[in-house]
């Protein structure tokens, strides 16, 4: 089972994330935080495989999270995602929010896995 | 108890004592320095003065050194008034005058100045003098009322010394008056605008100040030197220096003007060059005092003009501030709020489909709970519309809108007080804005409180409280919607306050003037 921590500002987002990983087989969910330092604090306490961290957040952003929860937790796989509409940003190698399915999940997971060419 | 007399003096004090000493030697010596120095000044400014007069040393046209002395007082201070003193013993004509006139009017000068000095200390406490047409008014009061008890006094020792006759006392007296109220006039207002930091002319602009006093010096010339009356000639230069270059262009111009004026009519030439001389005089000392107080209110109203377009730029960038950050809001609550609430149904609402062919129970609640944010998405976005664009507002008045949003609020929320008159527009709207932004705090923060709302609106103002008896403890963020509310609050030169103490729920209220 791949254990699963969602970190976001945004109550109803790790409300539908939460069901998501409930609903897919393979995962399992490590736990929910509301801003970035509880995310960082969680991680090192759950040391979970994936964490889904969101980019905009008052306080730390999901780039500082991300960095900071590396050092924390350096084997869980870190996404740093983003609702934003500019497209942008999306070019930017974040996650699209609104792709999060369970299927999507699964591919997050498996390219995750894929040793890195270089 | 624990420290003694000593410990108390010598605390802190660690300079040698020589120093205090050194310096009050040096105080002495300036303050006499500066005595010594008014005084030469006064004594210069009066030789200047008897060669500006007739005959005689009551008929000055212009008496500058009342001008001078009060303008140093007024600068300096009032404690170097015995430089006037003495400046005026040296000056007075000792040799002719019976003693007693002679020192009677030399105490008429000294108190003169000082009282002038001092009345326009407690006038311009208000403000620059010069900067203001109310200033200016409060300018002439002072000037006029301290050269009569000098024009007094002279001309009272004068007549009891034998120096005039009883017929001359009025024109005495009122020759005085007007050659030193001149004086003061075109003295006092010169030092104070050239006492101020001045900002340096570009080449272009310093050469037109020198063209001006030209031009002005010229136009004078040829309106004094005509026997016809052309002394309104000088006007056009005088409206020049104050338009475009202020209190010092007019102040500097008017000094050009009353010298030529004078010297032409000393001179027995020009407009004011009539058989009598008293009426030369006369007509000299009203020219002056007129150009004066033109030039000076020119150049008032020139300054107010430019503070005034410098407020107005001020606050015209105020309002787009105010409008940007109002833009930022909204993008902020659009991404935190609706956008957010999209993103998540839309991912629930995958989550049903997936589950949809072999856990048709559970796919069920998943779209129950999706249409619950539904709801909540749509709510938000009406409120937010309505926060930026209040249509019930503008047609029905600001009592309904706040009765309507009222009726449909998950909140508790208790109408105490609504205005049953509407008021301006632009009030009203800030006000509902308040209330929004209030209920939506409690609707964030305290749940579960009561709000209550009172508005009140007299004619002067319109007030707005928004109460609830939640937990309390609300504060201002940077860039928080509380924030924005005093923003906008101020904005419209309203007054905001935030009550929130812990356990005694939250006050926000918000006076706009009308």
């Amino acid at each position: 089972m791949t254990r699963v921590l969602v970190v976001d500002d945004s109550v109803p987002f790790l409300a539908a994330a939460t069901e998501v990983i409930l609903a897919a087989d393979d995962f399992e969910l490590a736990g929910v935080a509301q801003s970035g330092e509880e995310g960082v604090e969680l991680a090192r306490i759950s040391r979970p495989d994936l964490a889904l961290v969101d980019l905009n957040m008052p306080g730390l952003d999901g780039n500082e999270t991300a960095a900071r929860m590396a050092t924390a937790s350096p084997e869980t796989v870190i996404v740093v995602m983003t609702a934003t509409l500019e497209p942008r940003k999306r070019l930017e190698g974040l996650f699209d929010k609104r792709r999060l399915s369970r299927a999507a999940l699964a591919e997050i997971w498996d390219r995750a896995r894929v040793p890195s060419v270089k | 108890m624990g420290v003694s007399l000593t410990e108390i003096a010598t605390e802190g004090t660690v300079a040698p004592r020589a120093w205090p000493r050194l310096e009050l030697r040096n105080r002495t010596l300036r303050y006499a320095f500066e005595v010594a120095l008014l005084a030469a000044l006064y004594y210069g400014s009066a030789k200047v003065g008897y060669e500006l007069g007739f005959s005689g040393p009551v008929a000055a046209i212009v008496w500058l050194p009342v001008g001078v002395g009060i303008a140093y007082l007024y600068l300096r201070g009032l404690e170097f008034w015995p430089g006037v003193l003495l400046g005026d013993l040296l000056a007075n004509d000792y040799m002719r005058l019976p003693v007693g006139t002679a020192l009677a009017q030399t105490v008429g000068n000294v108190l003169e100045v000082l009282l002038a000095a001092y009345l326009l200390r407690r006038a311009a406490r208000s403000g620059y003098l010069l900067g203001r047409v109310d200033g200016l008014v409060r300018l002439l009061p002072p000037v006029a009322l301290a050269t009569m008890v000098s024009a007094t006094v002279g001309t009272l020792a004068s007549r009891i010394g034998g120096v005039i006759g009883s017929d001359a006392f009025l024109t005495v007296w009122r020759t005085w008056w007007l050659g030193d109220a001149c004086g003061a006039l075109v003295v006092v207002p010169l030092a104070l605008a050239w006492s101020r930091p001045r900002s340096t002319l570009s080449r272009a602009r310093a050469a037109e100040f020198v063209l001006m006093l030209a031009v002005t010096g010229a136009l004078t010339a040829i309106a004094f030197s005509s026997p016809k009356s052309l002394e309104y000639l000088a006007f056009p230069g005088l409206i020049w220096a104050g338009l475009r270059f202020g209190q010092r262009g007019a102040t500097l111009a008017l000094v050009l003007v009353t010298g030529v004026a004078v010297w032409d009519t000393r001179n027995a030439d020009g407009a004011f060059a009539f058989h009598s001389i008293t009426h030369s005089i006369l007509s000299t000392q009203l020219f002056i005092a007129v150009a004066t107080v033109s030039a000076l209110c020119v150049a008032a109203i020139v300054s107010e003009r430019e503070r005034f377009a410098a407020s107005l730029e001020e606050s015209r960038t105020e309002v787009l501030r105010a409008a940007d950050s109002e833009r930022h809001r909204i993008e902020r609550d659009l991404h935190d709020g609706a956008q957010q609430r999209l993103v998540a149904l839309l991912i629930r609402l995958r989550v049903a489909e997936d589950q949809l062919p072999q856990e048709p129970g559970r796919a069920a609640q998943v779209l129950s709970d999706a249409e619950t944010e539904l709801g909540i998405a749509l709510e938000e976005l009406r409120e937010l519309s309505h926060g930026t664009h209040p249509t019930v507002l503008t047609d029905l008045g600001l009592a309904t809108a706040i009765r309507s949003t009222a009726a449909r609020a998950s909140q508790r929320i208790q109408l105490v007080e609504l205005p049953t008159v509407r008021v301006d527009e632009a009030a009203e709207a800030v006000a509902y804005y308040v209330f929004l932004e209030a209920v939506t705090n409690a609707q964030k923060h305290a749940r579960n409180a009561m709000v209550s709302v009172r508005v009140r609106a007299t004619r002067r103002a319109l007030t707005i409280e928004v109460r609830d008896d939640g937990p309390g403890g609300a504060e201002e963020t940077l860039g928080g919607g509380l924030e924005g509310l005093r923003e906008r609050v101020e904005t419209a030169g309203g007054m905001f306050r935030l009550q929130s103490g812990e356990g005694t729920g939250t006050t926000v209220t918000a006076v706009i003037p009308l």
